[in-house]
């Protein structure tokens, strides 16, 4: 009886997954049939009633490419001197700081990002305007990191004593052993770590709203980081507050390839993280 | 100590001291000219001479080529930098940006530096295997230095500029004049009605959801359905949850009409699987021998949960609560459509109105930033959101690392 309570509970969880599908595709249904494919052009004209949201689509993958690019050395860097090198004493300070970076609220990372960081660029660069690709980039990287840090960091932790022990007996030095050993062994761990970032990167929305400008454009040259542009979350957030009719339900089709492209990599991710422990399982 | 260990030492030194002139250089916009920078390589690659000739000339160690190479390497690009035009005009091909050359200078002077300051530490050691050691060692400093770095920037900049909005008026009073004037009192405590009202619609469902996955689950379809959901959940961006708290809790439940009520299912759904994971974790760092001891002695297993297990894992089910609420109450994307107005809500009063919330409220005022005079009021709604957030988390991880080690 007890136990059939919990499990109602526990499947509380699924049941809203679900319903985030289903009543997202409720709202988003009268646009795929109204606009079908075209939704995936690249032309957003409200007058000439152009809803082609691949700019947007674009602009989510770009940042989070550049995201990575910024965080995954850094991220990985950090987390490599967390598990391996740094005493606990020093560990103990620093994993609770990094939690804190990953507790400041994205509004004040896109305040922060826009006013400072755009500015600086602006002054730098000569450029349009505050908001620009690299200024976004830049800043979900940083925002990016700790989840980075703190999941490679538990996937190098995981990998057992007895594996570096026989590394080391045989004379390697701790970098050989870090580098041959403990990172291959943990590399699923790793990737399933980047995998979340770039999960975080592309779901990240005020951040990006406020620094990238959300304006409705593929940069051309499709590399040029100097350009403003749009991402799907910050379409969202933009738009839903101005518009009414058709267009709320092309934002909610936007929202159902967002969610789907996140649960895809979260399923990725927790895939690999498996694999992890299934290996080690054995071996402790 | 020897020439050889002091030319590395020397080699280190310089050129962490050239990587921050330069790093300083980027960030004041510092106009570095040709001849500082190029004066800077021409000592670094000097000295890597100096080091790859003495090293021969004493060791016979054929090694120490690579500093001849790599001295030549910072040599050509101090030369070559001079055909740097003074601006790089990216104009021509359609990018709206031109890069000045002392960005270039600048640039160069950290790259080189950090590499230089890396490769210094092979001839330190003689080139024998620690000397890769300690160098990738001095890199991973390097970045955990530069993950830490914006923590500070973030929050020095806030506090320097936000501290000066903060006044009793800005504490006590309401909106007046779009932000220009008053204050941010009903959202101050439409953000605490919001959080706490969400705590207790979430703290059942996530304890549950926890006492299921760790006490009665066993391994089989149904855990593996119920915890990858769990995993999806946490990975869902907050516009989602936006949109989903819109299109259900708001249009169907309760009629289109934003209501705290609706934004604090909203975040209750956004802080779920936080607080199922850490609730989680708490409950399995309970020993098994204490719930087998409990059993043994002819308790069921629900007298078990609620007598042994739930009372030692309750701090760190609490802190896991903690740490979910201060995430929702730096969320603006799921209640931005489900829950606020910028002004005209007041103080909540009731469940089914719409408040005012700080995260959106700085929202509003940044939106207003260059029309009206209000960047000194989103400073100081920034750092009163900082406080509030980070207040909330350094709470948790205290209480978490007071009662970490209890078994």
């Amino acid at each position: 009886m007890v136990h059939m309570t919990f499990f109602g509970i526990a499947t509380f969880s699924v049941l809203i997954i679900f319903f985030i599908f289903i009543f997202l595709f409720i709202e988003a249904y009268p646009a795929i049939e109204m606009f079908g494919t075209d939704l995936l052009s690249s032309e957003w004209n409200v007058s000439r009633n152009k809803f082609g949201i691949f700019p947007a689509i674009y602009g989510s993958v770009f940042v989070a490419i550049g995201a990575l690019i910024v965080a995954v050395p850094l991220g990985i860097g950090a987390a490599t001197y967390l598990s391996e090198i740094a005493p606990n004493r020093v560990r103990m300070v620093l994993k609770p700081l990094i939690e804190l970076l990953a507790g400041i609220p994205s509004i004040v990372y896109g305040f922060i990002g826009a006013i400072l960081l755009g500015r600086f660029l602006y002054d730098t660069f000569g450029m349009r305007g505050v908001n620009s690709f690299l200024a976004a980039m830049l800043i979900l990287g940083m925002m990016a990191l700790p989840i980075i840090i703190s999941m490679a960091d538990d996937a190098m932790k995981a990998v057992p004593k007895d594996l570096k022990d026989a590394s080391l007996a045989l004379g390697a030095t701790k970098w050989q052993t870090t580098r041959k050993v403990t990172i291959p062994a943990a590399i699923s761990g790793i990737s399933s770590a980047v995998i979340m970032g770039m999960g975080r990167a592309i779901g990240e929305t005020m951040a990006v709203m406020l620094i990238l400008g959300s304006v409705m454009r593929t940069p051309v040259p499709f590399f040029n980081v100097f350009s403003t542009g749009n991402t799907l979350t910050a379409l969202i957030a933009i738009q839903m507050g101005e518009s009414h009719g058709i267009i709320i339900n092309v934002l909610f089709t936007a929202g159902i390839m967002l969610f789907v492209i996140v649960a895809i990599m979260s399923i990725i991710s927790d895939i690999l993280q498996t694999r992890t422990t299934e290996k080690f399982e054995g071996k402790r | 100590m020897s020439l050889r260990k002091l030319i590395s030492i020397w080699l280190f030194v310089v050129s962490v001291v050239i990587a921050g002139m330069g790093f300083w250089a980027i960030a004041t916009q510092a106009q570095i000219g040709y001849w500082t920078m190029a004066g800077s390589l021409l000592i670094i690659s000097l000295t890597c001479y100096a080091s790859g000739i003495h090293h021969y000339v004493t060791k016979k160690n054929r090694k120490s080529f690579l500093m001849l190479f790599y001295g030549s390497v910072v040599l050509t690009v101090a030369a070559l930098s001079i055909y740097i035009p003074s601006v790089v005009d990216l104009r021509p091909w359609e990018i709206f940006a031109r890069i000045p050359d002392h960005f270039f200078f600048s640039m160069f002077m950290v790259v080189i530096g950090v590499l230089s300051s890396y490769l210094s530490f092979r001839p330190f050691y003689d080139y024998k295997k620690e000397g890769a050691q300690y160098g990738a060692y001095y890199l991973l400093h390097i970045s955990i230095f530069f993950t830490l770095l914006p923590l500070f920037i973030i929050i020095f900049n806030i506090i320097t500029r936000g501290m000066g909005g903060i006044t009793w008026e800005f504490l006590t009073e309401d909106i007046v004049r779009m932000g220009e004037d008053g204050g941010v009192y009903p959202a101050i405590l439409g953000t605490l009605a919001m959080i706490s009202l969400t705590a207790v619609i979430v703290l059942p469902l996530g304890v549950g959801t926890a006492i299921y996955l760790a006490e009665y689950a066993r391994k089989g379809l149904a855990v593996r359905v119920i915890r990858t959901a769990v995993n999806i959940l946490q990975g869902t961006p907050s516009i989602v949850h936006g949109l989903f708290g819109y299109a259900f809790f708001v249009l169907i439940v309760f009629n289109g009409q934003k209501s705290l009520l609706a934004g604090a299912l909203t975040l209750a759904v956004l802080t779920l699987p936080i607080v199922t994971r850490s609730a989680e974790e708490a409950l399995n760092a309970v020993p098994g021998d204490l719930r087998d001891a409990s059993l043994a002695l002819g308790a069921t297993k629900w007298q078990t949960i609620k007598k042994v297990v739930l009372p030692p894992s309750l701090p760190g089910v609490l802190t896991g609560t903690v740490l979910g609420l201060g995430r929702a109450a730096g969320e603006t994307a799921p209640i931005m459509f489900t829950a606020v107005y910028f002004s005209g809500a007041g103080t909540p009063s009731s469940l089914f109105r719409p408040i005012q919330a700080l995260p959106y409220h700085l929202l509003s005022l940044y939106r207003l930033v260059g029309y009206r005079d209000v960047e000194g009021q989103a400073w100081a709604t920034a750092l009163l959101l900082l406080i509030i957030v980070l207040g909330i988390n350094i709470t948790a991880i205290m209480v978490r690392e007071k009662y970490r080690q209890r078994f």
